[in-house]
């Protein structure tokens, strides 16, 4: 198993938020995760991005543990390497606002190499030709998400779907092992989620590992391996798309997925 | 008197007030950041303690605290006169000349000036960062940006951005607060003014600084409105 997610409970204020969450993924797989507001399907992405110290449990990236609550250290400052298996997306962007889309993707990864050279005392033009690959590998990933023509603009000056896609090629230039989003277009117009979609479904199809908080149920069948439905912080269903969207004998599955389906059926949402 | 004259008289006491401004400012601007972070830290004595001290401080008239800094000293001492008062002495006797008799006093007033303005900055410092969205923070976290780096190279600029409308206030009231001087009779140019008025019953002289006053604050709104020019590019 590449990830592994072990047990992870997590409460704020006496109140248990996600009370145990197991669960596993392939390399190169999709999971989707569905359920209802205030399930803890943002909770759950923000422990395992160590945005958020869970109580108890284990995280393991390719046999490797990235997160133990036992440890003495848990809480206290997670390894750099070690968060950086991960990246996240996030529902509403966070891009920088004062830097271009390019230097939005580039800034973390020069400040990494900064700090490297430094470090290991590396020369200046190795300095500068690392930068350089940077750059480069920047420009490919605006390419990838079909901003190239965008890279000098700033993020005021792009629409909520081209920042959203600046965001995954940030998160992308990290190299990150596995790519979270959290509802990545949810805070978009309706017309234009298709285009971040689009993206996502294009890292999928080369097996790129993801996990997607999302209520595009259509999207989720579509793209996913494996389907994560979560209720009151535990998952109450776990399946392929086809066990999910079948005929699946959770009745609050059901419940959730009729009144999502009449929710969309119906005419203008409120 | 001529008009030159008296301009000149005045451009003396303008010079002071202008020495005592950017005094203020250099000191008080990085004075107020770390308090502003002591009034922001985790830490909750410290937190507490410092913004006690800041509600004290902006509580107090800068004209009454200027007279405290000036004569307290002297008055909890062990009776051998006023601190400032002896520091001119001291002065006045090592340069030998006489119109170095404020010395003293001149640091009295911009002791106070510095503690007070350190305040109002922090206040205004502390206004910007809380109000960055936590989502810039979190945003260079998962990118294993450290919390250094994410101050300096995502947060700062914004904070400036927001802080320079209200920054720009408060430097101006600093301007026209430094005439406050005159109460510890500091020669700055309300001062001279003043005098020119109780000894040669010149009158107009004392109106005449405001036309100094308001090509100082006339420079200062041209120089904040570029900086904010600067920063328009992007929204924040
Ligand atoms: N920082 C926090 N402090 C207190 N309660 C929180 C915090 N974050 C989330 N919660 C609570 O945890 C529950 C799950 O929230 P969340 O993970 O955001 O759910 P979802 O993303 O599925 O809508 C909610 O009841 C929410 O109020
Ligand atoms: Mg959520």
């Amino acid at each position: 198993m590449f990830l592994e997610v072990k047990g992870l409970t997590k409460s704020f204020d006496g109140t248990q938020v996600l009370k145990g969450i197991d669960f596993t993924l392939e390399k190169g797989q999709v999971l989707s995760v569905i359920g209802s507001s205030g399930s803890g399907k943002t909770t759950l992405l923000r422990c395992i991005n160590s945005l958020e110290t869970a109580d108890a449990g284990e995280i393991l990236v390719g046999g490797n543990k990235i997160f133990d609550a036992q440890d003495a250290g848990a809480g206290r400052g997670i390894p750099r390497e070690a968060r950086l298996s991960f990246g996240l997306v996030f529902q509403s962007f966070h891009l920088f606002p004062q830097y271009t889309a390019l230097e939005n993707i580039t800034l973390a990864p020069t400040l990494r190499i900064r700090t490297l050279c430094r470090k290991r005392r590396l020369s200046r033009a190795a300095r500068d030709e690392l930068l350089q690959k940077a750059t480069e590998k920047a420009l490919e990933l605006l390419s990838k998400v079909g901003l190239s023509d965008k890279r000098d603009f700033y993020p005021c000056q792009l629409s909520g779907g081209q920042q959203q896609r600046v965001s995954i090629a940030r998160a992308l230039a990290l190299n990150p092992d596995v790519l979270c989003f959290d509802e990545p277009t949810s805070a978009l117009d309706p017309e234009i989620t298709g285009e971040v979609l689009k993206i996502i479904k294009e890292l999928a199809a080369e097996d790129m590992t993801m996990i997607i908080v999302t209520h595009e149920m259509t999207f989720a069948r579509d793209v996913s391996d494996k389907i994560l439905f979560m209720d009151g912080g535990v998952i109450a269903a776990q399946g392929s798309p086809e066990e999910i969207f079948g005929s699946h004998e959770n009745t609050r599955l059901q419940t959730f997925l009729t009144s999502f389906y009449s929710n969309q059926a119906g005419a203008e949402p409120v | 008197m001529t008009f030159w004259q008296i301009t000149l008289e005045l451009l003396h006491g303008f010079g002071l007030t202008c020495l005592l401004f950017v005094l203020t400012l250099l000191l008080a601007l990085p004075l107020g950041l770390g308090l502003s972070f002591c009034t922001m830290s985790r830490w909750k004595p410290l937190r507490a303690v410092s913004r006690v001290f800041v509600w004290i401080i902006r509580g107090i008239p800068l004209m009454l605290f200027i007279c405290m800094i000036y004569y307290l000293p002297g008055l909890l001492g062990n009776g051998s006169g006023n601190l400032f008062d002896s520091l001119d002495r001291y002065f006045t006797q090592l340069m030998g000349s006489g119109h170095l008799l404020y010395y003293g006093s001149f640091l009295a007033v911009l002791i106070a000036f510095v503690i007070n303005y350190a305040c109002y900055f922090s206040e205004i410092f502390r206004g910007g960062v809380e109000s960055i969205s936590h989502g810039q923070y979190e945003a260079g976290q998962v990118l294993g940006m450290t919390k250094g780096q994410i101050f300096r190279k995502v947060i700062l600029k914004q904070v400036i951005k927001r802080i320079l409308p209200p920054m720009s206030n408060e430097v101006i009231t600093l301007v026209k607060d430094t005439a406050l001087a005159n109460v510890i009779a500091i020669p700055e140019i309300i001062k001279r003014a003043k005098d020119m008025a109780a000894t040669q019953a010149l009158v107009w002289p004392l109106f005449y600084t405001a036309v100094f006053y308001l090509i100082f604050v006339g420079v200062l709104t041209l120089l904040f409105g570029y900086a904010e020019k600067r920063l328009s590019y992007f929204k924040a």
